[in-house]
């Protein structure tokens, strides 16, 4: 196992809560867990932790992240995917 | 964009009429632009894509995402901007998707307790390492892969040996035990719990092991 796998499992057993959401829950909270990261509000711990620990929610999160940022910035709706004009933002 | 408010998106796609037509149509420009901008920008593995293709993948999944929306419109708690809610459904579609062509085939898991083996203690291998830090460090995933194979059932192991070891994707490994990612998710929950009560029940913190195996050639 290569270092960066191993370092991540070890920290994954000890990041483990006695009690987590599960995948659906976690769904669910993500919209407002990316609205209240974009306004610089608190955030939900127990995403928090899922996100840690599941690569696919990982995933969404990151792209809704993106989007989300996109449309608060206007970026989004600059875009009709039909020219190549639109500029990719950075971050994230 | 943001010209309705939560509740106007609710009302107009909730109720038949031009109005609900234009929402709709609306609202499916957004995640059409929302699901090509994040192809485009944010899948390092698409990048081989023209921008054709990724208009038409872009396509197929706001109309997939058009039509889950519609069908949980009831489940929005109006806790996000309605938007963003709409958002994760395109987003979904897509990296679902796109996870599903990755798959890379049949999952092995055939001579479990051999690729256990192989992955962990190959972890150890560093040469010129103080011999006294070597010991530590063998013995350390010799207990790692004693409790693995001793207080893990077959499929806790499987998944952490998948999702955690090998680095698949919950949707693929999941698909592979025949089962959901809500259910693999308890299944590497339940299967982290008892590690880390084992490691601590050895006065093992996660700062000592991670200490141990700072050095890394
Ligand atoms: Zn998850």
């Amino acid at each position: 196992m290569e270092a960066k796998t191993f370092r991540q499992w070890i920290g994954r057993i000890y990041a483990t809560e006695p009690v987590e959401i599960d995948c659906d829950e976690a769904q669910m909270r993500l919209p407002a867990y990316v609205d209240n990261e974009l306004q610089g509000g608190e955030l939900d711990t127990a995403v928090d932790t899922h996100l840690h620990q599941c690569p696919d929610c990982l995933e969404t999160y990151e792209g809704l992240r993106y989007v989300a940022r996109l449309e608060q910035q206007g970026t989004l709706a600059e875009t009709d995917g039909k020219t190549e004009e639109v500029t990719a933002v950075a971050g994230s | 964009m943001g010209s309705r408010t939560n509740d106007e998106w609710l009302h107009q796609l909730g109720n038949q009429g031009p109005q609900q037509q234009a929402a709709l149509h609306e609202l499916r420009e957004y995640l059409f632009r929302a699901v090509f901008l994040y192809m485009r920008d944010q899948r390092s593995d698409l990048t081989h894509l023209s921008p054709d293709t990724l208009r038409s993948m872009a396509d197929d999944f706001a109309q997939e995402a058009l039509v889950a929306i519609r069908a949980n419109l009831h489940q929005f708690r109006g806790d996000a901007k309605f938007t963003t809610w709409a958002y994760r459904f395109v987003i979904n579609a897509a990296a679902g998707e796109l996870r599903r062509r990755h798959y890379r085939g049949q999952l092995s898991w055939e001579n479990l307790s051999e690729q256990e083996r192989d992955a962990i203690l190959s972890t150890n291998q560093v040469k010129g390492l103080d011999p006294d830090l070597a010991i530590e460090r063998r013995e350390l995933l010799q207990l790692l892969l004693h409790i693995i194979q001793t207080e893990l059932n077959e499929q806790q192991r499987q998944a952490i040996l998948l999702v955690h070891f090998a680095g698949y994707s919950m949707q693929e490994v999941a698909s592979q035990l025949g089962t959901s990612t809500n259910t693999l998710y308890k299944i590497l929950f339940d299967a982290r719990k008892k590690l880390k009560a084992h490691l601590l029940a050895h006065h093992l913190s996660g700062g000592d092991i991670l200490a141990l195996f700072e050095v890394w050639l």
